[in-house]
């Protein structure tokens, strides 16, 4: 696979190669800048310290080529032939420095898969418009029911549109060489963040709440998004979903309990003397605790001011109450369930003596494990490796042209 | 349609709420035979909660339901019944993939954890998808997608550093890592299985799928020792970056400026007003580090100006900027987003139905698009045409409760 994408795009290619595949991103000298993306290890500004260079490209090797040049577009177009998959983001595209139209891809290699990531969609009225991670999470109709009420809509952390369509363009993909394996052929395959992204307000902003209802969904703070309850008259009646506890905050979605859940919820309080008067009959129907949300709520938040938010989390599991801590990067390091599974994954850098933590994978296959074998590459590292490889080309070949 | 590319696949999906059945959509629109086994003794809840037509009692209308299961088959069936449990075998004999995302040991009691699948079909794919995973000491652990995107670490780098960790209004994993790389997941086993012949078990843990969400947030800790805050509406790496307050109530316009260029662009956009010629602004650092005053600068050019006044202006100046939209946005006023991506799906029990369309589009590829299926609508197909059992003893299962 040839990576040509900027960001929107990188965990799209990062998802592939960390299954296996050999994904070989196209770099030069003009990289080192334009994508010398924060944070750094250190904070020391370089490209090869670049943190988010070191998490998205895993796997990846960096063939360094100027497709501005004459020798770069040969040498780029020879690959593109044993290829089988080009996957590039739109409208920032890279593609445009070999002078390739679309149709063109299609006709001069028709097995090629190339994977288009886009902005919007290329049949929008907006498709040569912009769009980073913030842009798409507004345009998309996520960032409306993101946040409190009273200050901004707020973008969700970890650049979520851009992760949302490279999951898309990597389904995408496969589709598409399963396809292929059939019929031989190569297809373009087009995603757009805007789509991708707004997948994610399908249940809480439902087309249909405005469809049927004329329900506008807003952002609603710590209430619960989606409460059967939620309208104007009525907001009393969100149950909520995070508590602050003695050292943080724990989530907790009573609203989505399992049946017999509320008996399981009282033993829970009364464990800690937190019941107040819950235990009283009227509760039992589950009117009356609609009705007085906003009680429980309160008694709620007074139990779990009481505890800490582990002390909350296991021992509501234990009555299997669906209750899970906010948890921040040292929780998740030293979390038993993450140890015990293997989840993260320590890495070698060739060119340090240190070794990293990395996240690890996000599905454990039993056969065909999903794997980081190699860090980020530095640009250019394995230019002359990949067109050995690739397009056996010998030293001589090579030339000077290498770097 | 034979020719669409998974049009030889079939999945016995058990899945049930949304991250099962969201993982399984891409299949069936894209041809493959994707039959949810449910059953009315136990409905599926995500047939009856969220957006509803008023008026209407049916398992068949609720609007994520019907989002999430397109082009899928339903047959229902009591797996709480020998005869039930037994179709569910023969069905499975004829599958390729299995899938649920039940908690804990539900399929192992029926009988159909992986060990037990692979006897019924040695080269299956089987995949499972409970929270926290198939084996640790937190396996039986319960929660959706409120406590997932919480204890991933999500909500610990969204918002505001001084406000709750509010999260987002989105029950995100259930819509995101989990179902999408769940599908990878699937995707890239059953190539492998075309090629070698060799099923597998893919264990996904809900938690662990939305931690490799994070972006960098782990190796920010891992190697820089910093445990990462939330930015608000900040990025580390663009200034200016951030939604800006618009001409009406609650309208504001995201602005997000990547380089040297845009920023000129904006510039002029904007009219080159002076005060952004000044030094404080005229590199990124400096605009990183004087980024409130140069966000109320900014604020004080929007909000005198409606939201997609300003995203055109900009953008026609090669700025990326975009309208925070909510649903009635989307539906009345982006008609690029309805014409494109919105569904107006005919529906035998209501009027008017909007569902989401397929993301992908791939050349030349039709994707089916089919209405998700009523509750056992394809009970006399599956048992019928897929089963090859007669029409007497259809009706017998019919009587006996089995197929409830």
């Amino acid at each position: 696979m040839i990576d040509l994408t900027g960001p929107s795009g990188f965990y799209c290619a990062k998802l592939l190669a960390d299954l296996g595949a050999d994904v070989i991103r196209i770099e030069n000298s003009g990289t080192a800048e334009s994508e010398n993306y924060a944070p750094f290890y250190k904070g020391e500004k370089h490209i090869d310290n670049s943190l988010y260079r070191w998490h998205f490209h895993t796997n990846k090797r960096s063939v360094f080529l100027n497709l501005q040049s004459e020798y770069g577009r040969d040498k780029f177009f020879d690959l593109l032939n044993v290829a089988d998959v080009l996957i590039t983001t739109e409208p920032d595209s890279k593609i445009v420095d070999v002078k390739l139209g679309k149709n063109e891809i299609r006709s001069k290699y028709p097995k090629l898969i190339h994977t288009v990531i886009r902005a919007f969609s290329s049949n929008s009225a907006y498709s040569e418009y912009k769009a980073t991670d913030i842009i798409a999470l507004a345009m998309s109709g996520l960032m409306a029911i993101t946040g409190f009420p009273e200050d901004p809509p707020n973008q969700m952390g970890g650049e979520q549109a851009y992760h949302m369509v490279s999951m898309h363009g990597a389904m995408g993909t496969l589709v598409a060489l399963l396809g292929r394996d059939y019929t031989g052929l190569g297809k373009d395959v087009e995603v757009s963040m805007q789509e991708c992204t707004s997948m994610a307000t399908l249940q809480t902003a439902n087309l249909n709440y405005y469809n049927w209802q004329n329900l506008n969904r807003q952002r609603t703070g710590l209430n619960h998004p989606f409460s059967e309850a939620q309208s104007t008259e009525n907001p009393k009646h969100y149950p909520r979903t995070l508590y602050k506890c003695k050292d943080g905050w724990v989530s907790y979605a009573a609203h989505l309990a399992p049946p017999g859940a509320w008996k399981r919820f009282l033993t829970w309080l009364e464990d800690y003397d937190s019941q107040q008067d819950l235990k009283e009959p009227k509760y039992l129907d589950p009117e009356t605790r609609q009705i007085s949300q906003l009680h429980i709520n309160e008694v709620m938040a007074s139990h779990c001011l009481k505890l800490k938010a582990q002390e909350l989390y296991h021992s509501a599991q234990s009555y299997r109450l669906l209750c899970v801590p906010v948890q921040n990067v040292n929780d998740l390091i030293t979390d038993k369930q993450l140890k015990e599974r293997g989840y993260f994954v320590d890495l070698k850098h060739d060119d340090r003596s240190e070794s990293f933590t990395y996240p690890g994978a996000p599905y454990k296959l039993s056969k065909t494990p999903w794997k980081i074998k190699s860090p980020a590459p530095k640009i250019g590292q394995h230019t002359e490796e990949v067109l050995k490889e690739w397009l056996a080309l010998s030293k001589s070949e090579l030339g000077f042209h290498n770097v | 349609m034979s020719d669409l590319p998974l049009s030889n696949i079939r999945i016995a999906d058990f899945g049930w709420m949304i991250a099962g059945p969201l993982a399984t959509r891409v299949f069936a629109n894209f041809g493959a035979e994707v039959i949810r086994i449910e059953s009315s003794a136990r409905i599926d809840e995500i047939r009856v909660v969220g957006a509803r037509p008023d008026g209407i009692d049916s398992p068949n209308v609720a609007g994520v339901f019907n989002d999430i299961n397109t082009s899928k088959l339903s047959m229902t069936l009591d797996l709480n019944t020998k005869p039930g449990l037994s179709l569910a075998k023969h069905l499975i004999e004829i599958s390729d993939v299995v899938t649920n995302n039940f908690r804990g040991d539900r399929m192992s009691k029926w009988g159909l954890d992986y060990g037990q699948l692979k006897k019924i079909k040695p080269d299956i794919i089987a995949l499972s998808m409970p929270m926290m995973g198939s084996d640790g000491p937190h396996q039986h652990y319960g929660g959706n997608g409120i406590n997932i995107i919480a204890g991933a670490g999500i909500n610990g780098i969204t918002g505001y550093p001084h406000r709750a960790p509010v999260g987002t209004g989105s029950l995100y994993p259930d819509f995101s890592g989990n179902p999408n790389h769940a599908a990878i997941a699937l995707l890239s086993a059953l190539r492998y299985r075309n090629r070698t012949g060799k099923g597998q078990f893919i264990d996904l843990a809900q938690y662990e799928s939305t931690i490799s969400l994070l972006g960098t947030s782990i190796l920010e800790y891992t190697a820089n020792n910093k445990i990462p805050d939330r930015p608000g509406n900040k990025s580390p790496n663009m200034a200016p970056h951030n939604v800006y307050r618009c001409k009406g109530t609650d309208r504001w316009c995201a602005i997000a400026i990547s380089n040297e260029e845009e920023w000129k662009s904006l510039k002029k956009a904007i009219g080159r007003p002076e005060w952004a010629e000044q030094t404080i602004y005229s590199t990124m650092e400096q605009r990183k580090k004087h980024e409130e005053e140069l966000d109320e600068k900014i604020s004080s050019w929007t909000s005198s100006r409606k939201a997609y006044e300003i995203m055109d202006l900009l953008q026609n100046h090669g700025v990326a900027a975009g309208v925070v939209q909510d649903t009635k946005d989307l539906l009345t006023r982006d008609t690029s987003f309805t014409k494109t991506h919105v569904i107006d799906m005919a529906h035998p029990e209501v009027d008017s139905m909007k569902i989401h369309g397929e993301t992908i589009s791939i050349s030349d590829v039709e994707s089916k698009f089919d209405r998700a299926p009523l509750l056992g609508e394809h009970n006399d197909f599956v048992l019928g045409e897929l089963l090859g059992i007669d029409e007497s003893e259809i009706d017998d299962l019919y009587v006996s409760g089995v197929l409830r």
